[in-house]
């Protein structure tokens, strides 16, 4: 569908294509092309397929032949940044509205069978749990029977996967395939940790029988389980799970606290989630977990930097594990902590917790958000935003002037991160609301204040979670949503109040993605007007 | 050992589609977090589990650390439900 192409000099004056080519008519009835549903410009983000999977790329020239019509578009990808560039036929461009849509309908889907998946993993559960020999039940479950049972169940998730992509145009089904692969992989893993997460329900009710004692014990556990990222604890905790040879229970909490892959929520969060996730999940590997591993003890030194500044300073002065680590005089101190802000401020940039975490919340959220609750309903999928044109209407809320500091969402320029490299391992703490040192106290930024006095008179009555999240302080869409709803609902509070907006008129869009994703309103992305304008669309918590 | 590294060993020999296994590993992960909690409280004495939340409400680094000192074996315990999850999922794989 593409070819590579090597291209040192473009072989065609951008300057001559400026304004944009129209592509052929006609290729696409069902309208799953970009290039027939809208003109598309050099200088464009599109999406496009390469390789069985979706990418971002940027137009970097259109070839068209006599009579002016698209034959290739010549695409940058963002997740490359090397020479190669791609010769694409309009027809390998995918409308995003088509991404979305078809997106939109699986969650719909899985919606639909979300009651019945449930009375199969109950049905499961109860099983394991009686054979797993913590419990005398009336029932006994031969393997057989359990092994039947785990069939039945997969087949059941299979069959909804594999019934939707039926239902597209053949054409179509391989594209569809493609766009859900990897929200498909999600949905299986997801249904079937579900089974577990109800076993381990079962075990916890039975405890409850046993006495207070336990009970109680149980949801400290459980407290203890649910640290947020805004919270110093999970900072350090984190940084004492990174450790890699640690295997006492504070390590192992520590450890679990944060995803497998990437040293903070932020890597996962960055290849698993709306428009990062055709992509990102597939692509990584396994085996990188032992650069990750090193990652966390750079991750833990940092930490414990950042504590022994805090502890002199008099903020916390919780001892750390390795702050013997640290130099003892003053200067090498001060030449330390300077590094550490230093590889934070270079982390921040190419972290932008965005979208990334926005999309962590897939993981995590829905089992850590409602673990040992009786009920279970996955919670909506993020979806892709829409909007991928670069945003060139960037506004300076203040001034009404473009700015180039892109910031609804994180304190990332896109341009500056060398494309969502889902092998990166990121340091989560820049925008940490705990992490007082590195902003200043966690005073509101300017335009925080300044949007916050801005259009109060006219304020609409708000529930204890959106004035939260629009007090929240945080510079950041996603900083204000976790402080408000936890790191694992943050997205999911993110994407809703996007698409609450969305319906009620407001201009609401998704620029970017994965890592490099943001929010503007109405053209302007400066992360305080945002965090205003979508308040009153954030959900209860 | 890392227990990061050991959900990892066990998904990967899981055999799964490449796009399902960081899912597994991770829903995996936040499984086991929840299961370790059951365990202990399951398994722990009572007098283990009362000093623990007493602690738990003033400092959790020292709850940690004096299960540490009460639950020797706590290092099987976790690999034990580690495996007990990892086979529930083979079982739908």
């Amino acid at each position: 569908m593409s070819e590579t192409v090597n291209l040192e000099t473009p072989p065609h004056n951008p300057e001559d294509s400026a304004g944009g080519v129209s592509p052929d008519e006609g290729v696409d009835q069902y309208g799953a092309n970009e290039a027939n549903s809208q003109e598309i410009s050099i200088g464009n983000t599109i999406t496009i397929l390469v390789d069985e999977a979706l990418h971002q790329g940027t137009v970097v020239d259109i070839r068209t032949d006599a009579h002016g019509n698209v034959e290739k578009y010549v695409v940058q990808r963002l997740d490359q940044s090397d020479e190669n560039r791609y010769l694409i036929a309009p027809e390998t461009v995918v409308a995003e509205n088509f991404i979305s849509t078809t997106k939109d309908n699986f969650e719909t889907r899985i919606a639909t069978k979300s009651e019945e998946l449930k009375d199969n993993a109950d049905k499961l559960a109860e099983m394991l749990y009686a054979r797993s020999g913590r419990v005398v039940t009336a029932k006994n479950y031969t393997k057989e029977q359990i092994d039947e049972s785990a069939k039945e169940y997969k087949e059941k998730l299979d069959t909804i996967c594999a019934e939707f992509i039926e239902s597209f145009p053949e054409d179509q089904q391989e594209q569809a395939q493609i766009i859900l692969n990897d929200r498909i992989a999600e949905f299986k893993a997801e249904y079937k940790t579900e089974v577990s997460r109800r076993v381990t329900q079962l075990r916890a009710e039975k405890l409850e029988t046993l006495g207070p004692v336990r009970k109680k014990m149980l949801d400290g556990w459980k407290k203890l389980s649910q640290f947020s990222r805004s919270d110093k604890k999970w900072k350090k905790f984190a940084g004492i799970g990174g450790k890699a040879a640690v295997f006492a229970p504070i390590g192992v909490v520590g450890a679990l606290l944060t995803p497998v892959v990437g040293g903070t929520a932020v890597a996962v969060g960055a290849v698993a989630g709306a428009t990062a996730i055709a992509r990102g999940v597939a692509r990584f590997k396994l085996d990188q977990l032992s650069e990750e591993s090193e990652m966390h003890e750079t991750e833990a030194a940092a930490t414990d930097i950042d504590e022994e500044v805090e502890a002199s300073s008099g903020v916390d002065s919780e001892p750390t594990a390795a702050a013997t680590e640290l130099p003892d005089d003053p200067e090498s101190l001060e030449k330390a902590v300077q590094e550490s802000h230093d590889r934070k401020k270079a982390n921040q940039k190419r972290a932008a917790l965005a979208l990334a975490v926005a999309a962590t919340a897939f993981i995590g959220t829905r089992l850590i958000g409602e673990w040992i609750h009786s009920s279970h309903t996955p919670a909506p999928k993020l979806e892709e935003g829409g909007e991928t044109q670069p945003d060139n209407s960037l506004i300076d809320e203040k001034s009404g002037e473009p700015t180039d500091q892109p910031s609804a969402v994180a304190p990332t320029d896109p341009t500056e991160t060398g494309g969502p490299d889902t092998g990166d391992t990121i340091e989560t703490s820049g925008p940490d609301a705990g992490d007082t040192t590195e902003t200043g106290g966690g005073t509101n930024a300017p335009d925080q204040e300044t949007s916050d006095s801005g259009a109060d008179s006219n304020a609409p009555n708000l529930t204890d979670a959106q004035h939260e999240f629009e007090k929240s302080g945080a510079k950041y869409p996603w900083d204000a949503a976790a402080d408000v709803y936890g790191r694992e609902n943050a997205s999911d509070a993110l994407f809703k109040a996007v698409k609450a907006a969305n319906k009620d008129g407001l201009n609401v869009k998704w620029h970017g993605s994965g890592e490099n994703a943001w929010i503007s309103v109405k053209g302007n992305s400066n992360g305080g007007y945002v965090i205003k304008q979508l308040a009153q669309y954030m959900p209860k918590k | 050992m890392n227990i990061k590294e050991e959900i990892v060993k066990r998904v990967q020999t899981l055999n799964l589609p490449e796009a399902e296994q960081l899912p597994a590993v991770e829903f995996i992960r936040v499984n086991l977090l929840q299961r370790i909690g059951v365990r202990i409280a399951e398994d722990a004495p009572e007098e283990t589990l009362t000093e623990f939340s007493r602690l738990l409400d003033i400092n959790e680094s020292d709850a940690l650390e004096y299960l540490d000192s009460k639950l020797p074996n706590f290092h099987r315990m976790v690999l034990e439900e580690l495996d007990i999850l990892v086979e529930e999922y083979a079982l739908m794989s």
